[in-house]
């Protein structure tokens, strides 16, 4: 089992799925709309396909963070 | 309540709920796998979970099931093997990795009887309901 904080710029949470839960599941059932800004796991930035790539195949097995960023333009 | 069985490098911990039954309440209501404790109680500290294949795993957060006993009471089973240890106390080194989860894998398995009934009950009820046109 694996505890993921999972969130954007204004709100985070707190969930424990399993290892064979794909990111995108974790995404959805938190409400986080990952359509706009940047994904980041851990601190690394996520490439296209890699949200349907379960925790287990990147490796983790405790803890992590999935978080949407989304920069706001300079004006 | 759960046990621990070590054989060899082999530990295999014995949930006291059957496979299924982890698979029916996983279906029907998967929030009654977690554990909520932290601060103000809301925060999931724990989570009981079904894979389809594997050996299965126990840590800090959770268990996940993917075998039952080879019994006729087919209890959810993990089996994992524990080689790390040259202490000689074999049963001391387990409960020191594995002591914290297996508490809250016997919390959370208290709970379960009484989901299974309310499951029940909810599906005989469905089950009423529903004609088969003649």
């Amino acid at each position: 089992m694996i505890k993921v904080t999972v969130g954007n710029n204004v709100k985070r949470e707190t969930v424990i799925v399993d290892s064979a839960t794909t990111l995108r599941q974790v995404l959805e059932d938190a409400n986080i709309d990952y359509t706009r800004g940047t994904m980041h796991l851990d601190g690394s930035s996520l490439n296209p396909g890699d949200l349907d790539k379960t925790f287990s195949q990147f490796g983790i097995t405790e803890k992590c963070f999935l978080l949407n960023v989304v920069k706001a333009d300079n004006a | 309540m759960a046990k621990a069985t070590i054989s060899g490098d082999a530990v295999v911990i014995t949930s006291a709920v059957k496979l299924e039954d982890y698979k029916k309440v996983k279906k029907y209501r998967p929030n009654a796998l977690v554990l909520m404790g932290g601060e103000d109680g809301k925060e999931p500290i724990f989570r009981v979970g079904v894979l389809p294949n594997g050996a299965g795993s126990i840590g800090k957060y959770g268990a996940e099931f993917a075998k039952e006993t080879r019994d006729e009471e087919k209890l959810a089973c993990i089996t994992m093997l524990f080689t790390g240890s040259s202490e000689a106390n074999i049963k001391e080194a387990v409960a020191d990795e594995i002591g914290a989860a297996v508490l809250n894998l016997n919390k959370l398995e208290l709970t379960i009887p009484g989901v299974l009934e309310e499951i029940a009950a909810e599906k005989a009820q469905i089950l009423e309901s529903i004609t088969v046109a003649q």
